[in-house]
């Protein structure tokens, strides 16, 4: 997988972290408290895999960029709170697994 | 044959095969200042991205209002068990912010680890000892390293730059305030958004233009380690001076020409096979001088 590859897979999670955060500020006050951990951990996740790309280059897989896109598409779908508070677990577990 | 003549016979041995092996300790001293120099320039780019990596993670707080707001809300709705002690202390304690911080210095710690081992190299250097010659290879193998390292981060972080994530919290409250018409809040996000990104702009191309001082540094100083026996003091000094010089005009380097320099020594290191090895080399190991280390592959 190219360095190009490994790239887009962290422009995705930043994108999805954007709908995360929209999603979020919609919400009301009472899913608000129960979002944010899930928020935050994709955040610090984030913050890994970025660390992990500049520190060694990130070398990601086909099934990687496949599993980011599923996600993804689970964050823009979620019906409600709980589902969104899932797909935001997945993404941090997802970036956290290149540190 | 008595003890000084001993001393002077062992001393004149010494120093004449200093000068034949073209080491000696006023070279050698000139040598160190140049990696120091390197080092120096390094190490402020290094610092300029471990800035960037501190606040790319910082989210923006939330109030004591809107926390009370949100997890009396939790408990009327969701139920008691919505808020714990840890959930409180994670909304309101400072604590992660500075764990976050430790953590970011840590891996800081980790990629500063080449300059440790350039520092062993030449620890020895200055006495003029022959043995200390004998680490100049390991030493180029170790400024490559540092110097191929710095190049990697530049391009890492402008294919992807750092925009702190609280940027990201921002631009969705801002969608929100604009799609709810509430202009004046919009308006008042919008300016945080505007600084925010100037702000980022300013450290990003201050962190290029230092990588880029460090790299210059970096490739004339392994140039020198590869023809040492060859290169006279002035010539060290040289190349300290330019460093020197370089770093003097920075302010007017304009960004755009030192990021297209910076891909550009990607591309043509990244070319030959002495910087391909070197890169497969981990930073850990990078300090161990191997007899490959001193390979005459082009460099």
């Amino acid at each position: 997988m190219s360095e190009a590859q490994d790239r887009k897979i962290v422009k995705d999670a930043e994108n999805s972290l954007d709908v995360l955060f929209e999603r979020y500020g919609e919400a009301t006050p009472a899913d608000k408290w129960i979002l944010k951990p899930a928020l935050v951990k994709a955040s610090e996740e984030l913050l890994t895999a970025r660390l992990a790309l500049f520190k060694d280059g990130v070398l990601t897989t086909q099934d990687d960029i496949n599993k980011l896109v599923e996600i993804e598409s689970e964050i823009e779908n979620a019906a409600d709170t709980q589902a969104l508070i899932m797909s935001a677990i997945k993404l941090a577990a997802f970036l956290g697994a290149f540190a | 044959m008595n003890f000084k003549k001993v001393v002077f016979i062992c001393v004149l041995t010494v120093s004449a095969g200093l000068v034949l092996s073209g080491c000696t300790p006023e070279k050698a001293e000139a040598l160190v200042t140049a990696v120091k120099s390197f080092e120096s320039k390094s190490l402020q780019a290094i610092v300029a991205y471990e800035k960037l990596f501190k606040n790319y993670r910082k989210l923006e707080r939330e109030t004591n209002d809107q926390i009370f707001d949100q997890s009396s809300s939790a408990i009327t709705t969701h139920g008691k068990q919505a808020v714990t002690v840890d959930s409180m202390i994670s909304a309101l304690s400072h604590r992660n912010d500075i764990q976050g911080d430790r953590s970011i210095e840590r891996e800081f710690h980790d990629i500063k680890i080449v300059y440790a081992s350039l520092r062993n190299t030449y620890e020895s250097l200055p006495k003029g000892s022959i043995l200390g010659a004998e680490y100049v290879g390991c030493g180029q193998d170790i400024v490559a390293k540092a110097t191929s390292q710095l190049i990697n981060f530049s391009v890492d972080i402008n294919t992807n730059p750092l925009y702190p994530i609280s940027l990201r919290q921002n631009v969705a409250k801002y969608k929100i305030l604009v799609a709810s018409e509430q202009p004046k809040d919009a308006r008042l996000v919008f300016n945080e958004i505007s600084t925010a990104i100037s702000n980022y702009d300013e450290k990003h191309e201050e962190a290029l233009k230092l990588t880029l001082a460090a790299v210059e540094d970096g490739i004339k100083v392994h140039q020198l380690l590869g023809k040492y026996s060859d290169v006279s003091i002035s010539d060290i000094l040289g190349v300290v001076q330019y460093g020197l010089d370089f770093l003097g005009t920075l302010n007017g380097i304009d960004v755009a020409d030192a990021t297209a320099k910076l891909t550009s020594i990607q591309k043509e290191l990244g070319s030959k096979d002495y910087w391909k090895r070197i890169e497969s080399i981990p930073v850990a190991d990078i300090g161990n001088c191997k007899p490959e280390s001193t390979d005459t592959q082009e460099k």
